[in-house]
Formats: structure tokens, C-alpha cells, sequence
């Protein structure tokens, strides 16, 4: 039977492999932003912090979305609010309210003597679990955030990274970063359940990390990091068909092969061509900024 | 960067090891019950045995509760305490409970350590990287459940000889009950038509069971006998060929591991979901599955309902 078709005549490979696909594009935009603004310290915040919904809606049998989402918003509004004080620094708010967060997901955990079934999903996701209904909430909860994400791109990226500027114009930054904030979290807890707490962040940094060296434009690095979350998520889970290894976590080190390569071979900031252009003794000061991004 | 690195890998590391504390030292052992010598069980099947065979007359502490999980455990400061008190540690051994002997080292006390599956007839593992390794779920053969009586029983007069005719009754009485409920599960096997008797599980922890009475082992989801691994696709893609090919008729998952992977199995094979099966454990206290021969019967229950 040939190498790509003959995980698709199972019902659950191709389950996984459409819920990777929507996955990917989601990390893959977000990915972005959290890349370019800084933000992978909240997302893995955001990632742990959400242990304690998690945990409450396995207990109750629920999805563990509700939860989980009930945390994210929390915790991004938490961060949000206690990083305008002067006295508290942002990574300084999410180290505090993650770790608190974390702290109540145990002790609730610890309350729970009867039967748990394993941790072993809740800690590094289910992808061949996955249910039809789970494909469509993925799907949903993708729609409304990229629509988000793409109907505000120019205020997003505006605030990100010229904020004086977008706040002389009038623009809301605090409420945008926020609302950022928002997104990166409905995106972490719909992919929770099929990567687990653990390796959801390489969904989401590793592609646009890669992308990132790649090109210096906005809109193709979003195009680029899109393809890079699919195509490790899907390429990921052939390989793991194939060579029977754990699904979730081959996913993460395709995606890092692929940084790798990137990382190297580049055209620009690739270790390869960067020793080239030092050796011809090119000054290459190619500088992100983000107000060239937006005419271009 | 570097700094965000070393944050982000101490937070990852820590969640590992919050959770895997979490999954061995926080949960807490079933308070002693009943008077006489102190007795430590390690399983909930050697606890129900105790009871059976003493009642009340001896000090029963069972360490592991009901769905935890028994490999890895680690009993928390009152319970080390209470081994410390105990005049006798009963253990399942077969590479189930080992920890015991480095529990009972620190306690101290000189507790006598006993492993109540001597004589019984060791299976291997038929599935999974356990495979030809000795399976240690052999409370799942009413048979060999009563070689444990008879051990638990000899132990127990040995320990406190004063008590001996009260726990010669209680375990003829107990292997009396076991006789009738092999008789009940085999009556319960045979309604089902000879060509279905074929199982799927979650993990691979019904060899004794299914030895006995005739069924036959097609596979498991999980690679491995312990719980908590990750299914591989393409090991899963293989049992569903297999379900089919073979025309199983249920995918059956235990109370202990998460259900999520055998029911989209069973669902896109088109078979049913049966759950709640007790493989680990016995179930919490009042409920069918609290005693041995009460899990035995209400798995056997659930089996025959599924295939006939």
C-alpha cells in the first residue's frame, strides 16, 4: 500500500490529520505575533495555567474546552490587568499568576482520590482520541480567531509595534493587546487536547520561528509559518504512522527539523548565507521594522 | 532569551514532576480499620481479601486507593507510620508492588513481608513491550484468587494464632464464595456463541480471566500494560484491521485509563463501547466491585451482555 494513502483509510488517522491541518493554521498565524512581539513566555504561561480548568472538567466529564477556556481568558486578563501597574513587570505578573494558576490545578488534582484514568492525555494530548465533534469545535473556534486576527491585522500590528503611534492615532493598545492575548489563549486550549500541556508551545513558536528567518514581511512570514504548522503537523504524524512512534511529539521535532533547516540554510539569516555575506564582505543590516512591513 | 529558555524548561520540568508526584505521593491511603495485629495490604484486592478472611479482628491498612495507580505508588507519612506498626505486609509481587520493600526498609519495625501470589500459576503478557514479561493481574482467576485466600489465611494465623479459628471460617467461606462465582462467570461465558468469544481492551490486563474461561485476546490500545503511554497509529491502525478481520464484537475499556482512544476505535469499526471494566483495581468502597468476587462478576456481567 503506498506511503500516503494508507493511513487515510482509517477513519481516526484521518480525523487526526484534519484537526493537525486546522491546528497548524491556527498556531501558524498566532504563532506570529507571539513570535514578533515576544510573547512565547505567556503562551507557555498560558499553556500551564489553564491545568487547573482542565483538571475541573475532567473530574465533571466535560470537554476539557470549558475549562480550560475559563482559565485562558482568566489568566490573560489577569496578566493584562497586573502588568499595567509600573511596580509589576509583565513577565514578573505572568510568573506569578502561572505559577498560582498551576499551584490550584494541583491542589484540586490532589483533592481526587477516586478513579482518574491516566494523566498521560491531559499531559501530552490524545491526537488519535480525537472525536468528529472535536474537528468541529477546532474548526469553529479556528474561523472566529483567524477572522479576528485578519480583520484587525493593521491595529494588531500597528499596536505591536509602534504603540505611540497607534495610541496618537487614536487606537485602543491596551484593549488590543488584550484581546491578542484572548486569541493566543483560545488557540493554545483548542490544541491542548490533542498535544497536551507540555509541547503546545513548538505548535505555536516553533513554525513562526522558522518563518521568521525565512523573510522580513509580515504577510509572507504568516503565509510561510502557515505552512510550515501544517506541514509538520501533517508530514509529523505520516512519519509517526509509519515509524510507530508517539504522535504528539514527532509532530514537535518535525517542526523542529524543520527550524533547523531554516536555521542553517536560510537566504538571508540562514547561518550559511550570513558566513557567505560576512566572507564577501557584505554588511548585511537588514532590521525587522514593522511600519515598512506595513506598506509593503 | 537565555533566560526565558531556562524559565520556560524549569516550568516544563516542574509540571512533570508536580504530576507525577500527584500521581504517586498525594493520594491518600484508606484509613486502618478494625482491631487486632496491624496488617498492611498493598493492593485493593490483597485489602478486600484480609477483610474477607479476618472481618474486623485484625488492624487492616490498604495503601494503594481504589483507580490509583499501583506501580509507581508511594504511601504518604501516615501510612509509613502504620507500616511501621505492622505486625504483617501482605504484597502481590510479579513486579507490581516492589516499592514496598524500600517503604517497609524505612518504616522500620520488622513487619514479616509476604507475597500472597505464591504457588499460583504466573501467565507472560500477550500484547505490547510487556509482552513475555510475567502479568501480575492474577486476581483476575477466581482460581488463583483462592490460592491467595489460602496464603493470606496461613499467614494471618501464623501471626496471631489466637485468632486462628476465626480466620480458618472466614476463608473457607471465602473459597466457598469464590467456587460458586467461577460457577456463575463460566454460566455467564457460556451464553455467549462460541465464535465471539474475542476481546479488545484498553491495556492488556484480562490474560487470567480470559485464560480461564475460554476467550481469546485480540489486542489492546494501549502499547504497554502499564497505563498512561501513548496509543501509536500505526499499531492502532493494525487492531482495527484485526477487529474487523476477526469480527469483534465489543472494544472494552477499564475504569483506570482514558476511554477517549477505544471509543472512536469501536466507532469507526462499527463495534460497541463497553467501559467501566475493573482491571487495575477494585472499585471504592459500596460499590459492587469492592469485593473480588463482586468485581469478577460484574466484569463477567459486562463481557457476556456485550457479546452475546
Amino acid at each position: 500500500m503506498n506511503w500516503v494513502t494508507e493511513p487515510l483509510q482509517y477513519p481516526f488517522m484521518q480525523r487526526a490529520l484534519l484537526e493537525m491541518a486546522i491546528i497548524g493554521v491556527l498556531c501558524g498565524l498566532i504563532g506570529c505575533f507571539v513570535v514578533l512581539r515576544g510573547l512565547a513566555f505567556i503562551g507557555d504561561a498560558l499553556a500551564h495555567a489553564v491545568f487547573p480548568g482542565v483538571v475541573l472538567s475532567y473530574i465533571a466529564g466535560k470537554s476539557i474546552l470549558f475549562g480550560a477556556f475559563f482559565f485562558g481568558i482568566l489568566t490573560a486578563l489577569a496578566v493584562g490587568v497586573l502588568s499595567r501597574s509600573r511596580r509589576v513587570s509583565e513577565d514578573s505578573a505572568i510568573g506569578v499568576i502561572f505559577a498560582a494558576f498551576f499551584a490550584l490545578g494541583v491542589v484540586i488534582l490532589s483533592r481526587q482520590t477516586g478513579f482518574r484514568r491516566d494523566l498521560g492525555s491531559l499531559l501530552f494530548g490524545n491526537i488519535l482520541g480525537v472525536s468528529a465533534t472535536d474537528v468541529w469545535v477546532t474548526f469553529a473556534v479556528a474561523v472566529v480567531v483567524v477572522g479576528v486576527l485578519v480583520a484587525l491585522l493593521k491595529e494588531f500590528t500597528l499596536a505591536a509595534f509602534d504603540p505611540t503611534m497607534a495610541r496618537s492615532a487614536g487606537y485602543p493598545v491596551f484593549a488590543l493587546d488584550l484581546l491578542l492575548l484572548l486569541l493566543v489563549a483560545a488557540t493554545i486550549v483548542v490544541s491542548l487536547q490533542t498535544v497536551g500541556n507540555i509541547l503546545i508551545l513548538a505548535l505555536v513558536v516553533t513554525p513562526a520561528a522558522s518563518a521568521r528567518l525565512l523573510t522580513d514581511h509580515l504577510g509572507r512570514m504568516m503565509a510561510a509559518s502557515t505552512a510550515i504548522a501544517v506541514g509538520s503537523g501533517v508530514g509529523g504524524l505520516y512519519i509517526s504512522f509509519h515509524a510507530a512512534t508517539a504522535a504528539s511529539a514527532t509532530v514537535v521535532l518535525t517542526a523542529t527539523a524543520v527550524f533547523l533547516a531554516c536555521l542553517v540554510f536560510a537566504p538571508n539569516h540562514g547561518l550559511v548565507s550570513s558566513y557567505l555575506a560576512r566572507r564577501h564582505g557584505h554588511h548585511h543590516a537588514h532590521h525587522y521594522h514593522a511600519g515598512e512591513q506595513l506598506e509593503g | 532569551m537565555i533566560l526565558s529558555l531556562i524559565k520556560r524548561v524549569v516550568g516544563v520540568c516542574s509540571l512533570a514532576l508536580a504530576v507525577s508526584l500527584l500521581a504517586t505521593a498525594c493520594v491518600p491511603s484508606t484509613p486502618a480499620t478494625g482491631s487486632g495485629i496491624g496488617v498492611v495490604a498493598t493492593t485493593t484486592q490483597i485489602g478486600a481479601l484480609v477483610r474477607a478472611v479476618a472481618g474486623d479482628e485484625v488492624r487492616l491498612t490498604v495503601l494503594i486507593p481504589p483507580g490509583a495507580e499501583a506501580h509507581d505508588f508511594e504511601p504518604d507519612p501516615q501510612a509509613v507510620k502504620r507500616v511501621h506498626h505492622a505486625r504483617l505486609v501482605l504484597k502481590n509481587g510479579i513486579g507490581l508492588d516492589d516499592w514496598i520493600l524500600g517503604t517497609v526498609e524505612n518504616a522500620g519495625g520488622g513487619a514479616r513481608i509476604l507475597v500472597v501470589t505464591e504457588g499460583v500459576q504466573i501467565l507472560t503478557s500477550a500484547a505490547g513491550d510487556e509482552a513475555g514479561e510475567d502479568d501480575p493481574h492474577v486476581w483476575q482467576d477466581p482460581e488463583n484468587v483462592r490460592v491467595m485466600v489460602r496464603n493470606i489465611a496461613a499467614a494471618l494465623t501464623e501471626a496471631d494464632p489466637a485468632h486462628a479459628s476465626v480466620f480458618a471460617a472466614g476463608a473457607a467461606a471465602y473459597d466457598a464464595r469464590l467456587v460458586a462465582v467461577d460457577a456463575e462467570i463460566r454460566a455467564l461465558i457460556e451464553e455467549i456463541p462460541p465464535q465471539n468469544r474475542k476481546m479488545v481492551t484498553n491495556h492488556d490486563a484480562f490474560g487470567y480471566f480470559m485464560a480461564r474461561y475460554g476467550l481469546e485476546f485480540v489486542g489492546a490500545v494501549f502499547p504497554v500494560g502499564s497505563a498512561g503511554s501513548q496509543a501509536s497509529a500505526r499499531q492502532l491502525a493494525a487492531l482495527s484491521n484485526l477487529i474487523k478481520a476477526e469480527g469483534v464484537k465489543a472494544v472494552f475499556a477499564e475504569e483506570e485509563v482514558d476511554p477517549r482512544v477505544a471509543r472512536e476505535l469501536a466507532n469507526d469499526t462499527g463495534v460497541r463501547i463497553v467501559t467501566g471494566l475493573y482491571a487495575d483495581s477494585l472499585g471504592p468502597p459500596g460499590s459492587e466491585a469492592a469485593t473480588i468476587d463482586g468485581m469478577l462478576l460484574a466484569n463477567a456481567r459486562k463481557i457476556s451482555e456485550a457479546l452475546k
